[in-house]
């Protein structure tokens, strides 16, 4: 109406006000359509790429899913802008609105024209007759003619991607059911094929502490089993360029976000939480004091697993049911590492020794969460003080007893079939200590860390099992100082 | 209701008038419909015409019919190399009076009319030519000092002889600005051929009716024009006109003062010596308010622009040697400009 309101003839002329109220009306339409097209293009937009990104987490590795999730990211937060930016601009004047009316109503410009002209109304001769040409051609302006409402495109768009979110949610649970499947049929290897790869104790063979001792550049080591591999030793860390660690925290990162996304596969088989009992038969017997926070896991440690990654204080709060799952997550870690949970690496360890300890099941023999507490207590009481006695929730000491050397032999758990069947032990070890004999380098113990193995739900429980008394010397060279 | 509104003429007035005398014009005249609207509306947009042809095309046929149509005086030019400035504007000569007084006194040389055929205008020398430039431009004819207004309507049709170039002088630059359009004249086809064998060879020739009478033919024809002038025109189409405009001309050029958003077309920067000069601007607009008006609209579509567009623009658009080279034509580069503007504009 601004160019009405700028004729000086416009205002007292009712014919020129009807014209330009139903161009009004056109207008409105016309933005209607507009913010529900942008709405339903940033909505897609943003649906489409949470589904991509789903698909990433479940089908990517680790690398590719992160610099997948800074596309992601950064297209759908580009396309929302743009959509945005493109409504803004696309925002329907007057003038628009007629040029759009002369075009789809094939007006050749009689609506543009009287628009754009009507504040010269006065000195123009023909005015009038142009006036009474677009009166006599009103009718083929009207807005339900020129912008009908019809299923727009960015609808067509949102269904697309809601459609990518559900096969992505789809590929989710089958995701799940494909490693529930192949976990039962897995034949991991022996504990004594990954012994070679423990890592070395103080009291063990001094010519392998040399040999950690002796290198200055050996600050960091990883070994990894993983299930049907041998023992594999990763290049050091330290000395690597900024731009290197650099990718290393954003592969943490990628990795703890790729889990939180993907990392209950297995859980729907835990949700009862008489399950969790089941893991851990000591677990019933604790006293009231550990049952507090045993209860506090099992009624909303299970459920919260979706967000505890991103709450430290929920993490906390189900710290023991992740303890009791065997997830020993907390000794000597920050919360970055502890929202890590599946993180192989620890923030700030300047040696890292890893290992995977693939369960057999009941030949190998399944070790229960408070003997992995146990465990890593004691190698977390090295280097963090005194026994049970970490400054953190965890780390073997709210359960009292988790560096109870005996406890790696309690009775085993009845295992459910749904379980997981591997789990993954990471150990890492730093220099400390006084200097080892004939390197001058002081000595550190290892520092374990021992984070689930990736296709391992953060409340999972490794259920105990027996442990074959050849491999329990070899057990506690590896968990007992 | 209209008529009562507008000015009289009407608008529906002027589209009569302007179908009759087109089609007054087709009786004798076959085929060349394009060629016959573009030379009436640059007619009664108040322009002069270059006509471009072969022989036996009918250009002289086509202003000789003009003319009766409108009953407006006619006169033909052939221009020849020997041709001098005062064979066309008239000269001064010596008169006798009685009682032996005699003193010089203008005669009016053929230009003085409503209608003027300037027949094969590159044959005669650029001085002749130019001693057309001040009339076409400013309706007016100086000889020795003395000013010379010309009787409206002053309409200038030059015809251009594409063969037989030796001898000849193409028209320089600015004296091509100055019509408003350049029509080309093909070869009727088979059928209009028949037609106009078996209609000039009968024994009865089409008979032209005047559309006006001959009084009031010239002020009926000034009326119209001013009414193609009283055309609304938005500032949307003045703008479309002004970067058609600039879209002719080469961004490389050190004339052009090319703006970055401007349209810019590769082929016209690489083939286009000189793009068109502000009248062609003015040429579009004017042409567009005729059609405008033929279309029954008081007001100008970009449709309109586009339809005059090639007429306006051909011969103000001077193509480089690559564009020779190459068999580039000015009717492809305009209708690449037209296309992207188009596509700019969605």
């Amino acid at each position: 109406m601004q160019g009405l309101r700028e004729s000086s003839s416009g205002d007292r002329d009712p014919r020129i006000h009807s014209i330009f109220s139903q161009l009004a009306l056109l207008r409105a339409r016309l933005n209607r359509q507009l913010l529900l097209n942008v709405t339903l293009a940033c909505a897609a937009t943003v649906i489409g790429s949470a589904g991509l990104f789903m698909l990433a987490a479940i089908y990517l590795p680790v690398r590719a899913f992160a610099i997948a999730a800074l596309v992601l990211t950064l297209g759908a937060l580009g396309g929302v802008a743009w959509g945005v930016v493109s409504g803004v601009r696309r925002w329907t004047t007057i003038i628009r609105a007629a040029r759009l009316a002369d075009r789809r109503a094939e007006l050749k410009g009689r609506l543009a024209t009287l628009v754009a002209m009507a504040p010269q109304a006065a000195r123009l001769p023909l005015w009038s007759f142009l006036v009474e040409d677009v009166l006599e051609l009103r009718e083929r302006f009207v807005p339900s003619k020129i912008a009908p409402w019809t299923i727009p495109r960015s609808l067509l768009a949102l269904l697309l991607a809601c459609l990518l979110a559900a096969l992505a949610e789809l590929a989710l649970k089958h995701k799940r059911a494909q490693v529930l499947a192949d976990l039962a049929v897995q034949k991991p290897p022996t504990l004594a094929q990954i012994a070679p790869a423990l890592p070395n104790m103080p009291g063990n063979s001094t010519s392998e502490n040399k040999q950690f001792a002796g290198s200055e550049s050996l600050d960091q080591e990883s070994i990894t089993v993983e299930p049907g591999e041998g023992a594999s030793v990763a290049v050091p860390e330290n000395g690597k360029s900024l731009w290197s660690r650099l990718g290393a925290r954003a592969d943490q990162f990628a990795q703890s976000l790729q889990n939180g996304l993907t990392g209950h596969l297995q859980q729907h088989a835990f949700r009862d939480s008489d399950e969790l009992a089941k893991a851990d038969p000591d677990r019933q017997d604790l006293g009231q004091g550990r049952d507090g926070q045993t209860a506090t896991d099992e009624s909303s440690g299970n459920s919260s697993s979706d967000t505890q990654a991103n709450s430290p204080s929920q993490e906390e709060t189900s710290s023991g049911g992740h303890q009791s799952s065997g997830q020993l997550q907390a000794s000597g870690k920050s919360d970055t590492q502890q929202k890590n949970q599946y993180g192989e690496s620890a923030k700030g360890s300047n040696f890292k020794s890893a290992k995977t300890l693939e369960d057999e099941g009941e030949r190998t023999g399944q070790m229960s969460s408070r003997e992995n507490e146990m465990t890593y207590g004691q190698v977390g009481r090295t280097q963090s003080g005194p026994h049970g006695k970490s400054s953190r929730p965890g780390a073997g000491a709210s359960h009292g007893f988790g560096s109870d050397p005996e406890h790696l032999y309690s009775k085993t758990a009845e295992v459910p079939k749904t379980a997981s069947h591997t789990f993954k032990i990471t150990l890492q070890g730093s220099m400390s200590g006084g200097p080892v004999a004939g390197s001058g380098k002081p000595y550190r113990p290892p520092r374990a860390d021992i984070p689930l193995n990736s296709k391992q739900a953060p409340d999972e429980p490794i259920y105990r099992a027996e442990i074959p008394a050849d491999e329990r010397e070899l057990i506690k060279r590896a968990f007992e100082p | 209701m209209k008529s009562e509104i507008v000015d009289t003429p009407s608008v529906a007035d002027f589209a009569r008038i302007f179908r009759r005398v087109q089609n007054e014009i087709h009786k004798v005249i076959v085929g060349h419909e394009r060629a016959v609207e573009d030379l009436l509306i640059a007619l009664f947009a108040g322009g002069h015409v270059l006509i471009e042809g072969v022989p036996g095309t009918g250009k002289t046929m086509l202003v000789k019919t003009l003319g009766q149509a409108l009953n407006l005086s006619f006169n033909r030019i052939q221009f020849t190399v020997d041709l001098m400035p005062a064979d066309i504007t008239g000269t001064r000569i010596v008169e006798s009076f009685d009682g032996g007084r005699r003193e010089f006194t203008f005669s009016p040389g053929p230009i003085f009319t409503h209608i003027l055929l300037a027949d094969e205008i590159n044959r005669a020398t650029p001085k002749t030519q130019s001693a057309l430039l001040e009339a076409m431009a400013e309706l007016q004819v100086t000889v020795a000092g003395t000013t010379h207004r010309l009787k409206p309507p002053f309409f200038v049709m030059a015809t251009l002889n594409p063969v037989e170039m030796e001898g000849t002088y193409p028209l320089p630059e600015a004296q091509l600005d100055r019509f408003f359009f350049k029509i080309h004249l093909q070869y009727p086809d088979e059928n209009e051929l028949a037609t106009i064998i078996s209609t000039t060879t009968g024994a009865s020739e089409p008979k032209v009716e005047p559309v006006f009478n001959a009084e009031e033919a010239p002020a009926r024809l000034e009326a119209l024009k001013r009414l193609v002038r009283q055309v609304i025109v938005s500032p949307d189409a003045q703008r479309y006109a002004a970067r058609l405009v600039s879209a002719t001309q080469p961004s490389t050029s050190k004339f052009t003062r090319w703006r970055p958003g401007s349209f810019r077309d590769e082929l016209i920067d690489r083939y286009v010596a000189f793009g068109s000069s502000p009248r062609g601007g003015q040429t579009l607009i004017l042409g567009a308010k005729v059609v405008a008006l033929l279309d029954g609209r008081v007001n100008v579509a970009h449709e309109d622009i586009e339809r005059v567009a090639f007429s306006a623009l051909n011969h103000r658009m001077m193509l480089n040697y690559a564009a020779q080279a190459d068999a580039v034509e000015t009717r492809q580069l305009i209708e690449r400009v037209l296309k992207g503007l188009a596509s700019q504009r969605e």
